[in-house]
């Protein structure tokens, strides 16, 4: 059956009439990805190159746009608070992507274990990621405030406090980052489900009859038959967190003083607040490049072959 | 695995549910039924916005050929991205409301259009001589044209806590007259748990149960401090100034308020402001907080700000809210605009409920103060003592370096000075005013 299969999907080898059946397959084929392809140039590659293209302009939306070379690169290299957003930016993007790459691990494995309820549970750790980033902005905002933040008032009650959460300078990043954790926590919890879900039960079964228990199967087969898996998870979030901006814009603007300033929130500061979209755009590329190269290094220390 | 997937259906509609509720956050008001509809985004997202709504449902009225929907957004997060998206798509509303300070900014773009004809002296209805010279001043561009109509003539000011005075035994219409008098009065109004002032020896700064002032929300203070010294951030010549030492100097007395003297609270948010301000026996703030103070302090007063500078000068940083028209803006929506314009200048006494000062100077003299307490007094003293910001083509970018330096500074827990960040803050206005000499 599936020999008949690969050979309908693959194209025969050459005779008279190969060349033009090896025409058609790779047209139908392409005819699949065509429609992606399309949208992919519109909105994502036509949208890099004219970011590459605006980083070289003085673009200001309106009026002349003058051709600058390097100056908006120049000024970035030079510019106090690039290198502030910068640093914030990186702390942030360790400490959540640490948080949200290790603590789901445990909370899956925990949810893997059929119990009563086990769904709801599931349910229940899933429900803040569907919550909209000025939604969970918000709640926050109330949660935390120092005046009259429901934490601060139950850590009142009992003499504690109250606690700066988001106006002191140095806990607005961990309190973005556990606020983060609490809101993102849904996806590699997921992620890490249909993980455990792929991992032969043999395996934990042959380990049992070998004596193993509850934590030496976690650290010696769990984890490691994972590992793809938490390569993907950290990679995915260590990603997704250097582009933060929803948390400092909505909860505490940057502050307190440039505190919580990070790199796209001073992006989007620059294009929409100071109308300098060039200059914006600099950011941009030096913060995919900046991305690409904190990719790469984690696919060439994290990646390893696995077969089982 | 079916349950699960009804349990995240369910999820999924519960979080849409709580994020339409969230964002519903009751901005949109619209007024009649008319068949000429106009479209007015703001940033009044404050008490003074609630004032607005009754206006436009008299202006409706007034005129039913014309319905209104008014969009309220957060000025700073919201309003300029989507009122400069709306702008460059082609797509702006009918009538927006900025400051004098934008007027700058937004005319080198080319998007406001000219609004000389709704003035009297080229035929209009707004009798021009009746409009503070100051603010037509702003808003008139270098080809002498006059690009908008002020709703109100805000600024800087003082509400004094009575009840706070009394505790420490002090008149509450008591105004310093110079710096020196100030901290005296700051140190006679902050008291300790156990009742004593900061003058005392026993004064405990780690148990203050009433502060004397406060530290204001930077901008006003910022640029009525410089005023008051005859000083400002740039000159003529487009060099940035704030590496002078006066200025800095200025400033750090604001800042040893806290750090020093111990009679103004650290300045943490706008909202932690706002609590404190129930404890601040001088609240230095402007003429918008009327809502406010009224609401949340029984027993206040309104007063002029002090000099706190030069000897004998009173000025006081000034702003007015105007009304733009998009260069778009054609036919009978054009039309109708006008008309919406210049019923809200006539209205500028409705409008001096929310608290501000009409930008009229004939309803400026004729505010009743039992009916205006704040707004009367901070008008007369803002028509004789305003002084505007400088205006720039790059503004909002200006704003904000002076602005988060002095953010750093005070929210610094007195960790950070004004020499540290001034200076800095100084190398990034020069790039910006030598960006475009």
């Amino acid at each position: 059956m599936i020999g008949r299969l690969k050979q309908s999907l693959l194209p025969e080898k050459k005779s008279a009439s190969g060349s033009w059946r090896t025409w058609k397959w790779y047209v139908s084929n392409y005819a699949f990805i065509l429609p992606f392809m399309i949208l992919f140039a519109i909105f994502i590659f036509r949208p890099i190159i004219a970011s590459l293209q605006m980083s070289f302009f003085r673009w200001e939306i309106f009026g002349p746009k003058p051709f600058i070379g390097f100056e908006n690169y120049e000024e970035l290299l030079t510019d106090d608070l690039w290198w502030v957003a910068l640093r914030n930016t990186v702390y942030f993007a360790f400490l959540t992507s640490a948080l949200l790459t290790t603590i789901p691990i445990f909370i899956a494995i925990a949810l893997n274990v059929p119990f009563r309820g086990r769904n709801i549970f599931r349910t229940l750790f899933f429900f803040p990621y569907v919550l909209s980033a000025s939604v969970v902005g918000l709640v926050m905002r109330w949660l935390l405030g120092q005046q009259f933040g429901i934490v601060n008032y139950l850590l009142g009650a009992v003499g504690v406090g109250p606690i700066p959460f988001i106006a002191d300078s140095d806990l607005v990043i961990p309190s973005l980052s556990v606020i983060t954790l609490w809101w993102a926590f849904g996806f590699p919890m997921l992620i890490y489900l249909a993980g455990l879900s792929n991992i032969p039960q043999d395996i934990y079964e042959a380990a049992r009859i070998d004596g193993a228990r509850g934590w030496q199967m976690i650290r010696y087969i769990t984890v490691p038959l994972l590992r793809p898996i938490i390569l993907f998870v950290a990679v995915t979030q260590l990603i997704s967190h250097f582009q933060v901006f929803a948390q400092p814009y909505v909860i505490t603007n940057g502050g307190p003083g440039q505190d919580s300033v990070t790199v796209i929130f001073y992006m989007f500061r620059a294009a929409w607040t100071y109308f300098r979209m060039g200059f914006a755009t600099t950011m941009a590329v030096f913060l995919a490049i900046i991305i690409m190269a904190f990719t790469l290094l984690q696919f060439r220390f994290g990646a390893s072959r696995l077969e089982y | 695995m079916g349950r699960f997937r009804l349990l995240l259906v369910i999820v999924l509609l519960l979080g849409a549910a709580v994020g339409v509720a969230a964002q519903d956050d009751g901005l949109v008001s619209e007024a009649g039924t008319g068949e000429i509809q106009l479209l007015f985004w703001n940033g009044l997202t404050g008490p003074d916005g609630e004032t607005m709504i009754p206006m436009i449902e008299d202006f409706v009225a007034q005129n039913p050929d014309v319905s209104v929907r008014m969009e309220r957004l957060n000025w700073t997060q919201q309003y300029f991205p989507k009122l400069l998206a709306g702008l460059a798509a082609g797509n702006p509303p009918d009538i927006f409301l900025m400051h004098e300070y934008e007027m700058t900014q937004f005319n080198t773009m080319g998007v406001l259009r000219d609004l000389s004809d709704l003035y009297s002296n080229n035929g209009g209805p707004i009798p021009i001589d009746d409009v503070s010279p100051a603010i037509i001043d702003s808003l008139t561009d270098p080809n002498g044209r006059i690009m908008g109509v002020p709703l109100d003539f805000h600024g800087y000011g003082e509400w004094h806590n009575c009840d706070l005075f009394d505790a420490a035994g002090v008149p509450c219409d008591t105004v310093a007259t110079t710096p020196d008098e100030y901290l005296d009065l700051a140190k006679k109004l902050t008291l300790d748990g156990n009742g004593n002032n900061a003058h005392s020896d026993d004064f405990d700064p780690d148990n203050i149960v009433q502060w004397g002032t406060s530290i204001f929300w930077y901008r006003p203070g910022f640029l009525t401090a410089l005023a008051q010294n005859s000083m400002s951030w740039a000159d003529d010549m487009g060099n940035a100034l704030l590496e002078d030492q006066a200025i800095i100097d200025t400033m750090q007395w604001f800042q040893d308020l806290e750090c020093v003297h111990h009679v103004a609270p650290p300045p943490a948010g706008f909202d932690r402001y706002r609590a404190l301000s129930i404890n601040m026996a001088i609240f230095n703030h402007g003429s918008w907080a009327w809502n406010f103070v009224s609401q949340n302090v029984p027993n206040w007063m309104a007063l002029p700000y002090p000099a706190l500078g030069e000897e004998g000068n009173h000025a006081v940083w000034a702003s007015a809210h105007v009304f733009y028209l998009p260069i778009q803006a054609e036919g009978e929506r054009l039309e109708a605009s006008k008309r919406f314009l210049a019923y809200m200048s006539d209205a500028g006494l409705d409008w001096a409920h929310s608290g501000m000062p009409p930008a009229r100077i004939s309803q400026i003299e004729n505010m009743d103060p039992e009916v205006y307490p704040s707004a009367s007094v901070f008008g007369a003293n803002l028509l004789e003592n305003g002084v505007f910001d400088r205006q720039h083509r790059n503004w909002l970018e200006i704003e904000a370096q002076y602005a988060d330096a002095m953010a750093r500074a005070f929210e610094s827990e007195c960790e950070v000075s004004m020499a540290d960040v001034f200076p800095e803050a100084n190398a990034r206005i020069q790039r910006i005013l030598d960006r475009y000499n």
